[in-house]
């Protein structure tokens, strides 16, 4: 019976493949990511992107530059936590730091729905300014998600 | 897929200019089928379509009179000048598509009236049974808006009006007066005109679909609110809770009245026929879209459960419930409802059930594949980007893994018994050494079908793994962005190419099947008596005109030319001749040792009669 390999080959790989994947999750998959320093732009850029996360607009209004801040809308008003079946990964493509401007780089996956194979990736710059000893952002001027 | 735009812009041209080609092609193929005049065809067509924008036309100049002149509201008509702003449009699109309607129509009763046998032809029954599939599915929707404006109105709620059921009736009208009208029309047509059979179910089984479609959609999003009102997932921040009970209700229970009352409408007038392969067909859409969605409540359900057994917390963790449960109980309520119509037209000794039992078979196997291939790729990925988890994650992403896990392990346990059950079957039925197996068209289509489409994965995947190799190769950084797109790449190559694999070891398996029963050239291994050229063909056939390439097979295979004496006219309600390779072998043998010198061959789609006489 030559061709029930396929079906043995299939069983134990998937079955391996689950297995890995739950231990892997278990065991690695809840580690906290690495607090960077407010002072430094990915830092601005990360707790900008938490705030928003967990609807503290105020909070992320914060961050901008005070040229964007002034401007009413620019935030999404329902966090997104609200919408069902919409889990993100950020993830820090990039860190160019030249004088009193940086440029932040990062990749936000969004998975839509609930059997949703195939997230959307965003790659999102952040231009940040040096204003007053603490690391602005200057743009973009909408919410990227 | 991981696909670069440029290739991806050059597969997606490449595929739709070889769709068009394909549909243009098999829209030709069928009009000479048919034996539909290109002249014939433009007129029915020109009718069909100025009568539609007649009727949309008629319907919003209705609406509009009736709800915004007839009715008095005065926030809606801002004067004459707003009244002539939405009239004008309306009316010049009506005094447009009449002339053009009537002179179409007219010529085409002119022709029917100097031609009895065209107003008995298939298009003439084929554009009756269009317009009344047309204006039925736009007086059913219509006719939700109407059910629910009047739920709306019998709630008492406040942002209710009665000039918005004055404007939907009046444009529910038109739609109305035309489906009875042409209702009369196919009331007066032959029941025994070529091929009429097939419109006429084919308008039954098509509304009877959507209808059905229309309520199961409603009776989900009635119950949905219902259970959400039950068990709300949260302190509602702005509004009446009854008040949006209400807002929701009131479409859905509309949808759910009027597409259960159209769905039993069509579906008793077809209900007890029996074998036709329009019935095939809907049966198996409507149990298909059944089960997908018993399967999709289930792998959602699934995945919530062990995202939850793998720490997911969060508030209204289980509020999904009430949306996952009435979509399994309708979806399943649907498929339960037909499955015994199901059962009894796939069991029935004709060939098209043959042939939709093997496609019920082989699209269930492909279901458990896809499913099976999308999560192991799923896997491979998620367990290579966890490999290589760096400081660079700037949120808190265990919901992420947790989610993704959860979902790709649940379709990957979901896939694989669909696929190996099915496997087994198709291996106990095709490894039977009966070569008419692998030559029947739902295997041809499942081998190469699938091939093409890996195939195509295969390319784009492969360019999103060899693409960023060269970069590195050629000094570029490693980095995030780039090993991310490498990961998904890889995986998705893998998976496929392991697919694709998979699937030409069976064509390949197939293959020398078939050729093993090559016709030989005679029991004796002496070479065949061939007939003197000079000779009047001793084989003479009545085909129907979509038969003609089984003659050429037929012919080629013999070696000797067959005399056609004419057509005959295809019943296409009915079953499919086995032409397997080897079907057609024992053909050949039986002419070949058929005493008589004279034989008469008769084929159409459901019928190949060998008639040996002297």
């Amino acid at each position: 019976m030559p061709r029930d390999r396929w079906i043995l080959g299939f069983t134990a790989g998937t079955l391996v493949l689950v297995v890995l994947a739950i231990l892997a999750v278990s065991l690695a998959g809840g580690r906290e990511p690495v607090k960077y320093p407010a002072e430094d732009p990915v830092g601005v850029i990360q707790r900008y992107l938490l705030a928003v996360e967990e609807g503290r607009f105020e909070a992320a209004r914060e961050y901008l530059s005070p040229e964007l801040n002034n401007e009413k809308g620019l935030l999404p008003a329902p966090p997104y936590r609200a919408i069902p079946d919409r889990v993100r990964r950020i993830v820090l493509i990039s860190e160019t730091i030249e004088a009193a401007t940086a440029v932040v780089v990062v990749e936000i996956s969004t998975s839509y729905g609930v059997i949703d194979s195939s997230p959307s990736r965003n790659h999102v710059t952040f231009e940040l300014l040096l204003t007053d000893g603490a690391w602005k952002i200057r743009s973009p001027a909408y919410f990227p998600y | 897929m991981n696909a670069d735009p440029f290739t991806l812009e050059i597969t997606v041209t490449v595929a739709g200019a070889a769709f068009w080609v394909l549909v243009i092609w098999a829209i030709n193929r069928w009009r000479r089928e048919r034996d539909i005049s290109a002249p014939a065809a433009y007129l029915y067509l020109a009718s069909l379509i100025s009568l539609i924008t007649m009727t949309i036309g008629l319907a919003e100049v209705l609406a509009t009179l009736a709800g915004d002149v007839l009715v008095d509201r005065p926030e809606l008509v801002a004067g004459p000048d707003e009244l002539r702003r939405r009239l004008v449009p309306r009316i010049a699109v009506v005094i447009v598509a009449t002339p053009l309607w009537v002179l179409h129509w007219t010529i085409i009763q002119r022709r029917a009236h100097e031609n009895p046998a065209e107003q008995r032809a298939f298009v003439s029954t084929l554009y009756l049974y269009l317009v009344l599939t047309a204006t039925a599915m736009a007086a059913l929707v219509l006719t939700t808006n109407l059910i629910q404006l009047t739920i709306l109105a019998l709630v008492g709620r406040p942002e209710y009006h009665p000039g918005d059921s004055f404007a939907a009736l009046g444009a529910l009208i038109p739609p109305v007066a035309v489906w009875i009208a042409h209702l009369r029309l196919t009331s007066a047509e032959s029941p025994s005109a070529p091929g009429s059979g097939v419109p006429r179910a084919s308008y039954h089984y098509v509304l009877a679909g959507i209808a059905l479609f229309i309520a199961a959609a409603g009776a989900r999003a009635t119950a949905t609110a219902t259970l959400d009102a039950i068990f709300p997932s949260g302190e509602l921040l702005a509004g009446n809770p009854a008040a949006l009970l209400v807002q929701r209700q009131a479409p859905a229970l509309a949808a759910m009245v009027a597409g259960v009352a159209a769905f039993y409408w069509h579906w008793v007038r077809v209900r007890e026929e029996l074998g036709s392969r329009i019935r095939l067909a809907y049966l198996l859409l409507v149990s298909a879209a059944g089960l997908s969605g018993v399967l999709s409540a289930l792998i959602w359900i699934d995945r919530e459960i062990l995202r939850f057994l793998l720490g997911h917390r969060e508030d209204a963790q289980w509020a999904f419930f009430t949306s996952a449960i009435p979509l399994l109980v309708v979806a399943g309520g649907v498929f339960l409802a037909h499955h015994p119509f199901l059962s009894a037209a796939l069991g029935n000794r004709t060939g098209a059930a043959f042939i939709a039992r093997r496609l019920v078979l082989y699209a269930l196997n492909l279901i458990g594949l896809t499913l099976l291939a999308v999560a192991l790729a799923g896997l491979i990925r998620l367990l290579l980007e966890m490999a290589t988890l760096s400081t660079r994650e700037l949120g808190p992403a265990a919901d992420w893994w947790r989610t993704r896990t959860s979902l790709f392990t649940v379709m990957a346990l979901a896939g694989l018994p669909i696929w190996i059950v099915t496997h087994r079957r198709l291996l106990a039925a095709v490894d039977t050494g009966d070569p008419a197996e692998a030559g029947i068209w739902p295997r041809r289509l499942y081998l190469y079908g699938t091939l093409l489409i890996v195939l195509i994965f295969v390319l784009v995947n492969a360019v999103g793994v060899v693409r960023p190799l060269i970069a590195l190769a050629l000094g570029e950084a490693y980095t995030t962005r780039l090993a991310g797109g490498l990961y998904i790449a890889f995986a998705n190559t893998l998976i496929t190419v392991i697919v694709f694999w998979h699937f030409a070891r069976m064509a390949l398996a197939d293959r020398s099947l078939t050729a093993s029963i090559e016709v030989k050239p005679g029991p004796t291994n002496e070479p065949a008596i061939r007939p003197n050229p000079s000779d009047p063909p001793r084989i003479s056939a009545l085909v129907s005109r979509n038969a003609a390439a089984t003659i050429r097979q037929l012919e080629t295979t013999l070696g000797e030319p067959i005399s056609q004496l004419g057509y005959i006219d295809p019943d296409f309600d009915s079953g499919s001749v086995d032409l397997s390779p080897g079907r057609v072998a024992g053909i050949v043998d039986d002419i070949r040792s058929s005493p008589n010198t004279r034989i008469l061959l008769i084929v159409s789609p459901h019928r190949l009669d060998i008639i040996p006489y002297d």
